[in-house]
C-alpha cells in the first residue's frame, strides 16, 4: 500500500485559482465551493473538488428542492423545463466544467481579472443581471458581464451556500471572511440534508422564514467556538472584524427583488461577547424573547426570534432594545405576572403567526444580566466607563438607603418616574432627606447634570436610557440584598406601575 | 493647505449597485468614487486626469424611498428588413423597475488639486447641467469656495467613505464594495475598492485619550487612526460636543493611488 503526501507545491499546482473577490454574490458562491471541498481557503480548492461537486449536483440539482431553488437564483432558463433530462444534465455539466474551457474573449473576467473572460453572462448564470438581450446598464451597449470559466463554475457554489428564506436567497457579505465561512458551514450542512431528503421523498422541504433570525442563529455557535481558538494578537479572544450585510434576493422571473440588511460591528461584537462571556444571561434573554412561526413552515428554521431580529436595529435603537429585552427581567422581580401578561399580549397581537413554544426558560440571575447590560452599554452605546460607574454608584446608594430605611415610597417614586422633571424632583427630594441627616446627597448638581442633562436646561438625548439603567441597577441591588426588602414589602408594591413591553413589533419608537 | 470646497443640494439621487439590475435597484448609501469622478468631469467638460486630484466628502440625505422608474430595455433588433423599409436597428420594451431613491441629498465635496483656480472657476460655471446620480437628478451648488484646511490633533469623521485600512480602527460603518474608477476611454476597464461607509459620526481621539491603543474617553472614538493618516480638518464646520477642538476631519481618496482600498477587479 502506498501513501501519497500532498505537499504545499502539489496543492498550489492543483488549485484552480479561486480567491475572495469581495463581491457579495461571488464570494457567497466561493464560500459554498470552499466549504463543500472541506477547505478553509478558496485558494485550496482543486479540480477534484469541483469534480466531487459535479457528482453531487448531478444527483441533486433535479430534486424538487433544488429545482425550486434554481428558479429563484438562476431563473428557470438555467435548466429549462422544456429540455429533456439528458439535455438538462448536459447543460449542468457544461456550466460546472466551464473552468476547463478556453477563455476566448478579449476582455478580462469581471471577478478574476487575471483571467480573460469566456463569455458575457446574463441572469441565468449570474443572479440579478438582466436577460440576454437588453444592453441597458452595461458599458458600450454590450449586454452581459464578462466572466471567465472559473467564475461561471464558482457561481454554482451558491447551491450549497445560499438557502432560500421566505422565498429569497440569502447572500451575505462579511467584512471578516471567517463570519461568512461560519455561516456557510452551518447552512451547507442543512442544505445538503434537505437535498438528500428531497431526493429520497421526491418533495420539497418545509420553507425557512425570517432572514435576520437565520443569520443570528447561524452565527451563535461559531461565535462561541471562536473563544476556544488561539488568542488573537493583543486580544483576549478573537474578535471578528467589522460587520456583515445580508442581501436577501430573488432573481426569479416571477418577482425579482433585493433587500439589504446590515448587521453592524457593534451588534456583532455584542453578540460575540454575550455568547462567550455571558452565555447564561444571554440564553435566558433569548428564551424570554418572542418565538413565532408561520403555519406549514419548517419547525426550526421557520421560527422568528424577536431579540435576534432586533440586533439588526443596533446601535441606532439601543434605548428601545434595552427597554424591550434587557429591562423586563428586572421589572419581573416586582411583578412576576407582568412577563406572563406580556406573553399573552404577544399571542393576541402576533398576526398571521403562531406563537411557538420557546425553549425552556432558564432562571435569570440579575447580577449576570447586569453584567450583560454593561457589555451592551460598552459595545453598543459606547458609554463612557466613568459614566456607567457613576450611574451604578447612585443606584447602589439609593438601594442601600431604601433597604436601610425600608423606604418603599421612595422606591415607588423612583420606579414610576418617567419624565426628566419627575425624576429630578424625586432625586432632589431624596437628597434633601439625606442632607437633613448630615449625610451627603445621592447626587450633586454636577453629577446629575453629567448623567442626565445636556447643558443646564435640556435633558440628554439618552435620558431615557440613563433613567432605565438607574432603575435596573436599583432593582438588581435590592434583589440581591440579604434583607430582601422587595419581598418583605411586596404588599406595598402590589399596584406599582410596571410597564408591559410590547414584543410584537421590532424595537422602533423610542420615547 | 488650500482646497476647493463645494456644497451641493438636490431633491433626489440614487447610486445604483452595478450588478443588481432586476426587480429592485437599491442605492449605495454614499456616492461611489467613480460617481464623484463623473460629476467632476461634467463640471470640467472633460474627464480629468485621475491622478491629478484627490477628494474628500460628506454626504447626507433626509430619507430613502422606493419608486418605480420606467426603464426602456433596449435590445438589438436582428429581424430582417421589410421591403421598402429601413433595416431595424434596435427594439425597446418598457419595464417598470423599483429604484431606491435618496431624498434631499446634501454633498460637501473637497478637492485638492494643483489646478485649484481653474477648477474653482469651472464649478462656478459648470460645463454641463449640475446633476448627482442619475442624469435626471438635477442639483445645485449653494457654495463654491477655496478654503484653508488645517492640521489638527483630533476631529470627527462623518457621512463619508473610509479606506479599507480604517476597518480595524473604527467600529462603526458598513463594509462595502464600490466602483472606484471607470476608464473613460475603455469603460470595460473598471476598478473597484472596498470601503467602510460611515453613515454617522465618530470622533477621532486626541493623543492623550489613547491608552494602550484603546480609547479611554468614551463616545464613538476610533481605535486610533491608521499610521499614515494625515489629519486635516475643515475649520468652518461645527465643533463636536464635548472636548473642544474637534471639527470635521477630511478623509482623502484618490482614483489611482496606491491606497489601501485598491482592489483589482475588472468591468
Amino acid at each position: 500500500m502506498t501513501h501519497t503526501t500532498t505537499t504545499q507545491t502539489d496543492r498550489q499546482a492543483a488549485a484552480l485559482g479561486l480567491h475572495w473577490t469581495h463581491h457579495p454574490i461571488m464570494d457567497m458562491a466561493i464560500a459554498g465551493m470552499t466549504v463543500f471541498a472541506g477547505k478553509e481557503h478558496p485558494e485550496d480548492v482543486t479540480a477534484s473538488d469541483i469534480s466531487a461537486f459535479k457528482t453531487w449536483a448531478l444527483q441533486y440539482y433535479f430534486t424538487p428542492e433544488l429545482t425550486s431553488w434554481i428558479a429563484v437564483v438562476f431563473t428557470i432558463n438555467f435548466l429549462n423545463t422544456t429540455f429533456s433530462d439528458e439535455k438538462k444534465r448536459a447543460v449542468l455539466v457544461g456550466v460546472i466544467d466551464a473552468y476547463q474551457h478556453p477563455n476566448g474573449l478579449p476582455v478580462p473576467c469581471a471577478f478574476f481579472p487575471e483571467l480573460p473572460a469566456q463569455q458575457r453572462v446574463s441572469r441565468d448564470l449570474f443572479p440579478m443581471l438582466m436577460g440576454r438581450g437588453p444592453m441597458n446598464f452595461f458599458p458600450d451597449g454590450q449586454p452581459g458581464v464578462p466572466l471567465s470559466g472559473l467564475a461561471i463554475t464558482a457561481l454554482q457554489g451558491l447551491a450549497v451556500a445560499a438557502p432560500l428564506v421566505s422565498g429569497k436567497a440569502m447572500v451575505v457579505a462579511a467584512d471578516d471572511e471567517r463570519a461568512l465561512m461560519a455561516l456557510v458551514i452551518r447552512w451547507q450542512g442543512k442544505l445538503k440534508q434537505r437535498a438528500n431528503d428531497s431526493y429520497l421523498l421526491s418533495e420539497k422541504g418545509q420553507g425557512w422564514t425570517s432572514p435576520k433570525t437565520r443569520v443570528i442563529e447561524g452565527l451563535r455557535e461559531p461565535l462561541r467556538a471562536l473563544a476556544d481558538a488561539p488568542v488573537a494578537q493583543g486580544g483576549q479572544f478573537q474578535r471578528l472584524r467589522g460587520g456583515l450585510t445580508v442581501h436577501h434576493l430573488s432573481n426569479s422571473g416571477q418577482g425579482p427583488d433585493v433587500r439589504i440588511f446590515p448587521l453592524s460591528h457593534p451588534a456583532l461584537a455584542f453578540l460575540q461577547t454575550a455568547e462567550q462571556r455571558h452565555s447564561a444571561a444571554w440564553n435566558a434573554l433569548v428564551a424570554r424573547s418572542t418565538w413565532a412561526a408561520r403555519k406549514g413552515k419548517d419547525p426550526v428554521d421557520g421560527q422568528s426570534v424577536g431579540i435576534y431580529e432586533d440586533l439588526f436595529l443596533l446601535p441606532d435603537r439601543a434605548s428601545s432594545f434595552l427597554k424591550r429585552h434587557l429591562k423586563p427581567p428586572f421589572d419581573a422581580v416586582l411583578k412576576p405576572t407582568a412577563a406572563a401578561d406580556s406573553a399573552a399580549v404577544t399571542a393576541r397581537k402576533t398576526k398571521g403567526r403562531t406563537v411557538s413554544p420557546a425553549p425552556p426558560r432558564p432562571p435569570v440571575q440579575l447580577a449576570q444580566l447586569w453584567a450583560l447590560t454593561s457589555t451592551f452599554l460598552k459595545e453598543i452605546v459606547a458609554m463612557d466607563k466613568a459614566r456607567l460607574e457613576a450611574l451604578s454608584t447612585v443606584g447602589d446608594e439609593l438601594a442601600t438607603w431604601i433597604a436601610d430605611e425600608e423606604d418603599m415610597g421612595l422606591f415607588r417614586k423612583l420606579y414610576e418616574a418617567r419624565r426628566p422633571a419627575t425624576l429630578r424632583a424625586v432625586l432632589l427630594s431624596a437628597s434633601l432627606e439625606r442632607v437633613k441627616r448630615d449625610l451627603p446627597p445621592f447626587l450633586t448638581l454636577e453629577r446629575y447634570q453629567d448623567l442626565f442633562m445636556e447643558g443646564e436646561e435640556r435633558a440628554r438625548a439618552d435620558f431615557y436610557l440613563s433613567r432605565d439603567l438607574l432603575k435596573m441597577r436599583l432593582i438588581e441591588r435590592l434583589h440581591a440584598d440579604e434583607r430582601k426588602p422587595l419581598v418583605r414589602n411586596k404588599a406595598a408594591l402590589e399596584d406599582i406601575d410596571v410597564p408591559t413591553p410590547d414584543l410584537t413589533e421590532t424595537a422602533e419608537g423610542d420615547e | 493647505m488650500r482646497v476647493l470646497k463645494v456644497e451641493l443640494e438636490g431633491t433626489m439621487t440614487s447610486f445604483r449597485h452595478p450588478y443588481l439590475l432586476v426587480g429592485r435597484q437599491p442605492s449605495f448609501p454614499l456616492p461611489p468614487p467613480a460617481t464623484l469622478n463623473g460629476h467632476i468631469a461634467s463640471v470640467l467638460g472633460e474627464y480629468p486626469d485621475p491622478a491629478s486630484f484627490r477628494f474628500a466628502f460628506a454626504f447626507t440625505h433626509l430619507a430613502s424611498v422606493d419608486d418605480y422608474e420606467h426603464t426602456w430595455n433596449i435590445e438589438r433588433d436582428d429581424r430582417k428588413p421589410r421591403k421598402g423599409r429601413a433595416a431595424p436597428n434596435i427594439t425597446a420594451s418598457l419595464s417598470p423597475t423599483l429604484r431606491e431613491l435618496l431624498f434631499r441629498p446634501r454633498l460637501t465635496l473637497y478637492i485638492d488639486t494643483p489646478e485649484l483656480e481653474s477648477w474653482h472657476a469651472a464649478f462656478r460655471s459648470p460645463a454641463f447641467p449640475v446633476a448627482l446620480g442619475r442624469s435626471q437628478d438635477l442639483a445645485s451648488y449653494t457654495s463654491v469656495q477655496i478654503i484653508e484646511v488645517q492640521r489638527a490633533e483630533a476631529g470627527y469623521l462623518e457621512h463619508t467613505l473610509l479606506p479599507w485600512a480604517f476597518r480595524t480602527h473604527v467600529t462603526d460603518g458598513q463594509g462595502i464594495l464600490m466602483p472606484r474608477h471607470i476608464q473613460p476611454e475603455n469603460r470595460q476597464q473598471m476598478t473597484w475598492a472596498r470601503y467602510v461607509a460611515l453613515m454617522g459620526r465618530v470622533l477621532t481621539p486626541f493623543p492623550d485619550e489613547l491608552a494602550g491603543g484603546r480609547p479611554s474617553g468614551g463616545g464613538s472614538l476610533t481605535y486610533g487612526l491608521p499610521e499614515d493618516y494625515d489629519l486635516w480638518v475643515d475649520p468652518f464646520t461645527p465643533e463636536a460636543r464635548g472636548r473642544a477642538g474637534r471639527r470635521r476631519a477630511l478623509v482623502w481618496h484618490t482614483l489611482t493611488g496606491p491606497d489601501s482600498e485598491g482592489v483589482r477587479l475588472g468591468a
